[in-house]
């Protein structure tokens, strides 16, 4: 989209997005001033706005913690320690974590 | 650990070199953070992802010498690391599933994320990049609050815009980003 077209749609869409629905065709049509293209944008990206209001609501850093406690977990699995081999984990409870060893000669 | 906050300070005033060597920090940092995160939720805690941070950055730092605008570099730091670390996770997962060896997912990653949950993720990624090619600023509002979890004000702060431009931000990008995903990108 051009630069100019997306600064427009910018300052009309949080002005519109808030009327209800029969002052917002008016308030548009009254901006846009024979614009098509801006008036069809504006409407468009409302209609989407209204449609799926609650996309990314939710936030994904905790499953990105989740990921890299289970990145972790599987560098810890295979690694010696001392003595030990740790192979897999096998359970987990209160703080610590349970993982079948082996040990090595 | 002054040295973050000098790191921090220097990044700030335009050093790029600082940067990189304030990502390996902030990285240890997340890792700490998640394994924090999994001994709470193990012992059936909730809480807010903006406290876990606040609460790293603090200890990072020291009490005494939390700055605001250092504190909101790390944030956003730490939001652009936490898209990088789950993007790769992602890809990897997809990699080893299409090497067709479908018991290497383990039953840890399917409790981490649901494929439905990845698919969404890569196929925003993909949108976000769009956005960010003309409106580089929304698409950073989106990866701070999206990926980083911050709230309005704090997302306010690191990009060091007002409140009421984050809001209109984050409206017109969900409306652009959710278009952009119906139409298949």
């Amino acid at each position: 989209m051009e630069t100019d077209t997306w600064e427009k749609v910018e300052s009309l869409f949080p002005i519109a997005v808030e009327l209800p629905f029969a002052e917002r065709i008016s308030f548009l049509q009254n901006e846009c001033a024979g614009d098509g293209q801006l008036l069809s944008e504006v409407e468009s990206l409302i209609q989407n706005f209204e449609q799926d209001s609650d996309i990314l609501d939710e936030s994904v850093f905790e499953l990105g913690l989740g990921a890299i406690s289970s990145k972790l977990q599987k560098n810890l699995a295979n690694s010696v320690i001392g003595v030990y081999e740790l192979q897999e984990k096998i359970g987990a409870g209160g703080r610590a974590k349970f993982t079948k060893r082996l040990t090595r000669d | 650990m002054g040295c973050l906050t000098e790191l921090l300070i220097n990044w700030g005033k335009g050093n790029q070199d600082a940067l990189d060597e304030l990502f390996p920090l902030v990285e240890r940092e997340l890792h700490r953070m998640a394994h924090h995160y999994m001994a709470r939720m193990n012992l059936g805690n909730t809480f807010q992802t903006t406290a876990l941070i606040n609460e790293t950055y603090i200890k990072l730092v020291g009490q005494n010498k939390v700055e605001w605008q250092n504190r909101a570099h790390f944030f956003g730091i730490a939001a652009n690391m936490m898209r990088r670390i789950l993007l790769n996770y992602i890809r990897d997962q997809k990699r080893r599933k299409r090497g067709g060896a479908q018991i290497q997912v383990s039953l840890e990653d399917a409790l981490v994320m649901t494929e439905e949950k990845s698919d969404e993720i890569l196929t925003l990624e993909e949108a976000l990049c769009s956005l960010a090619e003309f409106d580089e600023r929304k698409a950073k509002v989106v990866e701070l609050r999206y990926f980083g979890g911050l709230s309005v004000a704090e997302t306010a702060e690191v990009l060091q815009i007002a409140e009421i431009t984050v809001i209109r931000d984050w409206n017109m990008a969900k409306a652009w980003l959710a278009r952009e995903i119906k139409n298949g990108n």
